[in-house]
């Protein structure tokens, strides 16, 4: 009934996980994750809302698809200092008496996604060398025998329940886009969870037997789609690397973010990289004032001098106003 | 609705487990107002089912208040192989993913812990585990099952709780099965023969042979747009449960899906969701009016019917998803129930199904919990004494402050061969190094205590509540203190003549509210009352490992002890008496003055009869007096039609 545990990560067993072609709703969601791939700067992506609401499920579907079938590189809360920053391979160690560094998640998730599920919930103590490490972008290790200093880069995709307490300031500043993610209320899109949820279990259910049922081909489907859209992310990733931020589109971020009273140059930044980003989906070097206030929300949610995290229409509506826009 | 597929009946019971066993994402189950050994009873049976369901021996381990991080996850262990001794990793039973039931009997007392890792793991369609150089990646399978009481769920992270996918009200008939002996809990845990004393009902069992065919099947039933409406229409926001997130309706889904295998459908109809619903007590209600039950007849073990919904309608609410599928359509296999299995109990009498529960109680129930109850908390203060808890688990040390030995021990022993090799043979037989150094982690232990002496005899007609909350919510609640009320005068006290005292770890226990809603009795054994809060004030403040260095007191009373300090020691009143109970509780009051880094505040209640006393015992006890308002007399109304309500006002 058990399915292997992977003791080292090259051998890890690739646990598969529901197509992203299958996930329904949550726009803004994916489209932060996808954001966030293709412009590396940016940071990370916070996802921020009810339980319950795919959040983990949608990045462990993005991180699959985006890196050949195989999970992000996950930072659990139960996570010890030296598994983060890398120690002695204890195995190693305590059988054979040999002295062999074992990388640590950070560097595991080096130019990669580092996942952490609850980020709410970490121990403060690995906040702070995650915040020390991401601030810096240099890993430095100098404890029990190890010295070692690195650079490190790694896009940092959180979820979290808010409702089991909020993050530092100096943590929620290190997400490039914050996306608050609500319970979908369509009913069409509602009803296509469910359906398309059981749908997956009855294909991993024939997979698992060895043989295809109804379900197979439309889950291998979505598989395939899956791999035209990580080929369309690669090639906007691409695209991106030879992109300018012009005058008017960093006046315009620097426009937007002044009049929210955003704290620091962070999100007009980040605001820029995002825009641009934007405009390589629609394989366009060219970023228009639609693109800015495409992602002016997720750079601007959490960076807003009044503490509050709150994104609504309205506030949509008066960026568009802000840009000029009709 | 067939009055044995409700919840809380015996069959339904059954039908929840088989579907536990049989659907990967329902293998958690919360189970209402259950005892400790009733709870151990349904594993029991719960571990038996899935040991036939699933042709496997089932370990049950048991998660409680003093589960550990190390308990959960693993810990290093010497062990000796080829004449030496060495030290391995020991993964948890958890971690090497057993066929593993765990038992969680109070959770509303789970360990911080294995709160933490519960919301982790449940659920979750992959782990990791980083500790201590270990890197696991695995998808955990095991199965949960944890009591709570309905009516302290509020207690409990909502969270948490979202990760329980069922909810079950046991029946009255399984709690009263024989419960297993530790001997043979033991001889099972060995994989040996059951004790036919638990065996599974025959139809319960018959159920649990289905599920090994139905796992080898390789079709499962299709979830039709009608039935994911009727899913839908379970969560939505007229009937007032429109849940957060998508976990309420895909348990619901899977319950049903779980349920139409069982009698070999090829879709997942409205009636079976309907049915799914009835096991685990949810209601289809709309603005408090039921909506009628579907025309479908009903179906049952023994009589499948056929679908009244086409599978062309389900496959063309994916045609987004099938676009660009080449048609290819395989032959479905279905297992057909079996017919020779035998029924469940038809008839249950209604005296012995328990009071159904509302399976998502907690989104009713008042907030009990503490805020951020999933976070590590923090220390309240800097000083050495601070965190001196319960041992959660060890952490680097730059010091010597409360070493953990073992920690320490374990973390050189690791290092020892190379060492040894490293530094010669002059070298000691074990050496450690100041980098191995480990201190116990240690949960934070309250550092504040507040004590409240409440006299409920001069309680009425004041607003006393509104007197007493600030120091409950800006002082004890801020400084997470610990609590206790000391009842003066209470109707329902133990002891007509003597104080008593309830206790509780935080504002938060339910404890609190049922200690402060006393009503008044017929003696006030003041001195008695304020007696007790110096000796718990003294015991908190000098005695033992206690890390309390902060007390505040406060007194609710209008000093009008007659009950004297000896009559309530021995229990008995030997003669009438004057002013003998307000002179010994005056006299107490003067000794409670003198305990250093005790905080003191009178309540006083403004009482008709000898306002003064108050103030004296005020004066005597050093204290700080704050006065309680009257509630407002009665309307003119009021008085006009009960003239007696006027009388007790104007004596309040």
């Amino acid at each position: 009934m058990t399915e292997p545990i992977g003791i080292n990560t090259e051998d890890k067993p690739l646990i598969e996980v529901m197509p992203y072609d299958m996930m329904r709703g949550q726009d803004k969601l994916k489209l932060a994750l996808e954001l966030a791939f293709i412009a590396p700067k940016i940071g990370g992506v916070l996802l921020s809302g009810d339980r319950g609401t795919g959040k983990s499920t949608l990045v462990r579907a993005f991180g699959a698809m985006v890196n050949e079938g195989k999970l992000p590189v996950t930072l659990p809360i139960n996570a010890t200092e030296d598994r983060v920053v890398g120690g002695w391979a204890i195995e190693e160690l305590v059988r054979k008496n040999e002295v062999k560094r074992k990388d640590g998640l950070l560097e595991q998730a080096n130019k990669n996604i580092l996942y952490i599920d609850e980020v709410n919930l970490l121990d403060d103590r690995i906040v702070n060398i995650i915040l020390d490490v991401a601030s810096t972008g240099i890993l430095t290790v100098q404890q029990e025998g190890q010295d070692v200093r690195k650079p490190i880069s790694f896009t940092l995709v959180g979820t979290m329940n808010p409702s089991e307490g909020g993050l530092r300031p100096q943590l929620l500043d290190r997400f490039g886009l914050m996306v608050e993610v609500v319970t979908e209320q369509d009913d069409t899109q509602r009803s296509q969870i469910l359906q398309n949820v059981l749908l997956y279990e009855a294909a991993k259910e024939a997979k698992a037997n060895g043989k295809p049922n109804w379900a197979t081909p439309k889950v291998e489907a979505s598989r395939q789609k899956d791999k035209g859209l990580a080929k369309k992310l690669e090639d906007a990733r691409e695209l991106f690397k030879g992109m300018r931020l012009s005058k008017e589109t960093a006046a315009l971020c620097a426009k937007v973010g002044k009049a929210f009273k955003a704290e620091g140059h962070r999100a007009d930044y980040i605001m820029a990289l995002a825009a641009q980003a934007h405009a390589t989906l629609k394989e366009t070097k060219n970023v228009t004032r639609e693109d800015i206030w495409a992602v002016a929300g997720l750079a601007l949610q959490h960076r807003q001098r009044s503490n509050s995290l709150d994104w609504d229409d309205d506030r949509q509506q008066e960026v568009r106003k802000i840009l000029g826009m009709q | 609705m067939r009055p044995e597929l409700q919840t809380g009946t015996e069959a339904a019971f059954y039908d929840l487990l088989a579907a536990a066993i049989l659907e990967p994402d329902l293998r958690s189950i919360l189970a209402f107002d259950t005892d400790e050994s009733e709870l151990l009873r349904l594993s029991d049976r719960f571990a038996q089912a899935i040991e036939i369901g699933r042709d496997l021996s089932v370990k049950q381990i048991i998660l409680d208040s003093a589960t550990t991080e190390e308990n959960l996850w693993g810990h290093f262990v010497a062990e000796t192989k080829d004449d030496n001794k060495i030290i391995t990793w020991q993964p948890s039973a958890i971690v090497r993913d057993e066929p593993l039931l765990v038992v969680i009997p109070d959770l509303t007392r789970l360990s911080l812990a294995a709160a933490r890792a519960c919301v982790s793991l449940l659920g979750s369609s992959s782990a990791t585990l980083q500790r201590h150089g270990m890197d696991l990646t695995w998808k955990p399978q095991f199965w949960c099952l944890a009591g709570c009481l309905s009516d302290r769920i509020g207690e409990v992270s909502p969270h948490l709780l979202d990760r329980f996918a069922l909810r079950v009200t046991p029946p009255v008939s399984l709690k009263s099965l024989e419960l297993l002996s530790p001997i043979d809990r033991f001889h099972r845990l060995n994989g040996e023969e059951a004790d036919p004393k638990r065996e599974l009902p025959q139809f319960a069992s018959d159920k649990m042979q289905q599920i090994r065919a139905l796992l080898a099947a390789n079709d499962l039933p299709e979830l039709t747009a009608a039935a994911s409406d009727r899913i839908l229409a379970y969560f939505k926001e007229e009937t007032g449960k429109l849940p957060p997130g998508m976990r309420r309706p895909l348990t619901l889904a899977k319950l049903a899906r779980a349920r139409s295998r069982f009698i070999g459908e090829t879709e997942i109809s409205v009636k079976e969701v309907d049915l799914a619903a009835a096991l685990v007590g949810l209601q289809l209600t709309q603005k408090g009016e039921s909506i009628p039950p579907t025309e479908e007849p009903i179906n049952s073990v023994q009589n499948p019917i056929q679908s009244d919904i086409r599978r062309d309608s389900g496959r063309d609410s994916l045609q987004d998803l099938t676009s660009d599928e080449t048609s290819v359509e395989t032959e479905r296999e279905v297992v057909k129930p079996n017919v020779e299995s035998s029924s469940p109990p038809t008839v249950t009498p209604v005296e012995n199904v328990p009071p159904a529960v509302d399976p998502y109680c907690e989104d009713e129930s008042a907030i009990a919990h503490e805020l951020e109850p999933l976070k590590i908390p923090v220390a309240m203060s800097q000083s050495l004494q601070a965190g001196y808890g319960d041992a959660i688990g060890t952490q680097p040390a730059t010091d010597f402050e409360d070493i953990s030995l073992y920690g320490t021990i374990f973390e050189a022993a690791k290092f020892q061969g190379y060492r040894k090799r490293f530094c010669g043979a002059i070298t000691p037989s074990f050496l450690i190094w100041f980098s191995d150094l480990r201190s116990h982690r240690r949960s934070p232990q309250p550092q504040h205590l507040l004590l409240c002496a409440i006299d409920f005899t001069c309680l009425e007609g004041r607003n006393w509540q509104k007197a007493i909350a600030p120091h409950f919510q800006d002082w004890a609640y801020v400084n997470r203190a610990s609590i206790g009320i000391i009842r003066i005068g209470a109707k329902d006290a133990q002891h007509r003549l003597r104080a008593d005292w309830v206790e509780a770890r935080s504002m938060l226990s339910s404890e609190i509210s049922l200690a402060l809603k006393g009503e008044a009795g017929r003696g006030t054994p003041l001195a008695h009352g304020l007696e007790m809060a110096g000796d718990k004030a003294k015991r908190a403040l000098q005695h033992g490992r206690s890390r309390v260095d902060r007390v505040r007191l406060v007194v609710l009373t209008d000093g009008r002890g007659n009950i004297p300090l000896e009559a309530s020691k021995q229990g008995k009143l030997k003669s009438p008496v004057s002013r003998e109970g307000i002179d010994d509780a005056l006299a107490v009051a003067r000794e409670l003055a003198k305990i250093p880094r005790l905080e003191i505040v009178l309540l006083d209640p403004q009482p008709a009869l000898y306002p003064a006393l108050p103030k004296m015992f005020a004066r005597d006890l050093g204290a700080v007096v704050r006065e309680v308002d009257r509630l407002p007399l009665p309307a003119k109304e009021e008085v006009a039609e009960n003239p007696q309500v006027l009388q007790e006002a104007v004596l309040w």
